[in-house]
């Protein structure tokens, strides 16, 4: 893999350097590089990803492409080594995802979506699911805040439809 | 939070988060708001193997499997993970749920029973022929009951386990025939075997034939 580096541009104007083997993390930006329609002297415009989303989406991919680099090289390794280093992989996203709020996990899923960048798409519904297991939908609702729009008979109704789930 | 982000989510993403939850959490989404109440019939993993069914009312998974088959619009399911046990009295319902998942094409299958050999589970045949298993781990069943007859290809499957399986004197050809339908598999783990014959002692040698295995474990008693 070259280490041609390209360009990305957020909705917002700020500007960011990326190794394009880390932004191939986007299936989107992939596709443009694949056509090349990305000129080496021009930003790619992202309309949808302000800066500090960017700058999140960039650590991420930056973070993962080191590891499948890696790939070729441990194809030899031993269980134990590739389990260390899945550890540290997973570790690594841990902190990641618990660094920063619900408000910029939305932004950062809408983000990986619209980038089309699958494992980053996979964490943050991951991490949104373990915010909403163990919990009583009332917790739930609370966390999110969702109205409820149902009313009590019509919430009572479906309660009874699957009573063994609510406890 | 201030505003209700998750419920503007399209809904696939909706979808993909109740995918990681266990069904009863996945469930009990269904009352948060309108906007919730059918989300969780559109995961595309459904895992029971973990999940606290009432023990007493054998009505429960039936009436679960059959909404969510009725409902569940996706082209593809992912998952299908299950456990149950012949004191289950609609078992050989799980049969059928198997068999309709593997036509929905889905690419990961894990099943487990508690069930003994004189209660043996042979899975639905087209597991063997399934043109989009990725990951296929089976635990306490049987896999055939006419080695003959068993035909095997799945062209995608990279991970095969097989635990305690039951196995009459034709079983090291049946794995063999299971291994060598696979040809990109990259992991087999082979964990025990429950012969049912007693004159173990005869059985054929085991071959392992396979140009794309990274990764084989083979556990005896």
């Amino acid at each position: 893999m070259s280490s041609n580096m390209i360009m990305l541009k957020s909705s917002d104007g700020a500007s960011f350097e990326i190794e394009e083997a880390a932004a191939r993390k986007s299936k989107i930006i992939a596709n443009m590089i694949e056509v090349e329609c990305v000129d080496e002297d021009k930003a790619i415009p992202l309309q949808n990803v302000t800066g500090n989303i960017l700058a999140l989406v960039i650590e991420y991919c930056n973070k993962h492409i080191v590891d499948d680099d890696d790939d070729v090289a441990t194809e030899e390794a031993s269980e134990e080594e590739e389990e260390a280093k899945k550890k540290k992989v997973d570790d690594w996203e841990a902190e990641f995802m618990n660094s920063m709020s619900l408000e910029t996990m939305f932004e950062l899923l809408l983000a990986a979506n619209y980038l089309n960048i699958k494992s980053l798409i996979d964490l943050v519904c991951q991490t949104i699911a373990n915010n909403i297991k163990d919990k009583t939908p009332e917790e739930v609702r609370k966390i999110f805040s969702i109205e409820n729009d149902f009313t009590p008979e019509e919430e009572e109704e479906i309660r009874k439809e699957n009573a063994w789930a609510f406890g | 939070m201030e505003s209700d982000r998750i419920s503007s989510l399209l809904d696939s993403l909706l979808a993909h988060i109740v995918s990681y939850l266990p069904i009863e959490d996945s469930i009990k989404t269904s009352v948060l708001s309108k906007r919730w109440e059918l989300v969780w019939l559109n995961a595309s993993v459904l895992d029971l193997k973990k999940s606290v069914f009432p023990p007493d009312n054998n009505k429960v998974p039936e009436m679960v499997m059959n909404k969510f088959l009725k409902f569940n619009r996706r082209l593809h399911m992912h998952t299908f993970k299950v456990k149950y046990d012949d004191h289950n009295i609609c078992t050989f319902q799980y049969l059928v749920w198997i068999d309709i998942m593997i036509n929905r094409g889905i690419q990961h299958l894990d099943v487990e029973t508690n069930n003994s050999h004189d209660h043996i589970h042979y899975m639905p045949k087209n597991i063997y022929k399934s043109k989009t298993l990725v990951c296929l781990k089976l635990t306490n069943v049987g896999i055939t009951d006419n080695h003959q007859e068993l035909v095997v290809s799945l062209p995608c499957l990279k991970i095969m386990y097989l635990e305690d399986i039951f196995l009459d004197k034709d079983g090291p050809l049946i794995t063999e025939k299971l291994i060598l339908g696979c040809p990109v598999l990259e992991d087999l783990n082979l964990l025990r075997g429950q012969y049912l014959d007693d004159d173990v002692q005869n059985l054929p040698l085991l071959r392992v034939k396979s140009q794309t295995l990274k990764i084989f474990r083979l556990t005896f008693n």
